[in-house]
């Protein structure tokens, strides 16, 4: 004799399996937020970061003595430039509401912009601080802010957004009289202060590859007010 | 040993910081788009004021 056994469920069976699943579907469909809600999430986090980084060099500074007075100056300015260039973007965010084919070229410039204000404020919260132990602490809290970056980095290439790279040589007052021979491409963004245009001191030695002030854009800093000089090491 | 005990609380300074962003993230969890926005923005006016004022103190 062939038995089947078959679960069926009765009526009240069935009500109260769709009310024990359904919290947990919603809460699963929950788990993958929209692409506008993940651009939003990865804006707050980046502004986390920036906060932390911030608060971290002042503390180094004014507590710990393990960075100087141009360091902390250098890390605070280019958090200011993050922190206003993560609005900018939040408020284009708001005004798109969305992401999808007609905004994503947009969007794309957007989070460059981010991108190398945050790639400018590693350059001067890490490259140039002397003191190992305060460079390896905000290179630890570095790594809050490329969590949230490598997250829009995600999103964008999911999405078929071109990302520019970011291509920022940071120049602070804090380094304003050190020169560099670390070369930088056609194109490369410098952060500069205002009314002094960058002093360009090229090495002849640089020869055809020798960038010239035409091929870079500057962006002005309101608040900062120093003469840079820039030693062009070359281009490509 | 000052440097040890220097070193420590420094870490102990980052530590704490970094839990403060995790405590932020996690806190995203139930806001909405307009929300987490706003969030952000606290943040972000906080840093820059912050950081003016500091600026401001170093001369």
């Amino acid at each position: 004799m062939k038995t089947t056994l078959r679960f069926r469920p009765s009526a009240i069976s069935q009500v109260l399996i769709v009310a024990l699943l359904a919290p947990m579907l919603i809460t699963l469909a929950g788990c993958k937020d929209s692409d506008y809600t993940s651009a939003c999430k990865a804006s707050d986090d980046i502004a986390s970061g920036v906060s932390a980084v911030r608060d971290l060099s002042e503390q180094l500074y004014s507590t710990y003595h393990l960075i100087d007075k141009d360091e902390v100056r250098a890390i605070q300015l280019g958090a200011i430039d993050a922190a206003a260039a993560n609005k900018e973007f939040r408020n284009k965010l708001r005004a798109v509401k969305k992401i999808n084919g007609d905004t994503k070229t947009q969007i794309g410039a957007w989070v460059g912009e981010v991108l190398t204000s945050l790639e400018a404020l590693e350059q001067s919260g890490t490259l140039h601080i002397k003191n190992e132990s305060a460079r390896s602490q905000l290179a630890i809290a570095f790594k809050t802010i490329r969590v949230a970056v490598a997250t829009i980095q995600a999103l964008a290439a999911a999405n078929g957004i071109a990302l520019p790279a970011p291509r920022v040589f940071a120049v602070s007052p804090a380094f304003s009289s050190s020169t560099t021979t670390s070369p930088f491409r056609s194109g490369t963004t410098i952060i500069a202060p205002p009314f002094t245009p960058p002093v360009f001191d090229v090495d002849e030695s640089c020869g055809k590859n020798m960038v010239t002030p035409d091929d870079v854009e500057f962006r002005r800093c309101p608040k900062r007010a120093a003469i840079v000089a820039v030693n062009s090491g070359g281009g490509n | 040993l000052n440097d040890t005990a220097q070193l420590i609380l420094l870490a102990l300074e980052v530590a704490e910081r970094l839990a403060k962003v995790a405590g932020e993230l996690k806190k995203q969890s139930g806001l909405n788009d307009e929300q987490i926005l706003a969030a952000a923005d606290v943040k972000d006016d906080d840093t820059i004021a912050k950081g003016r004022a500091l600026l401001a103190s170093l001369g």
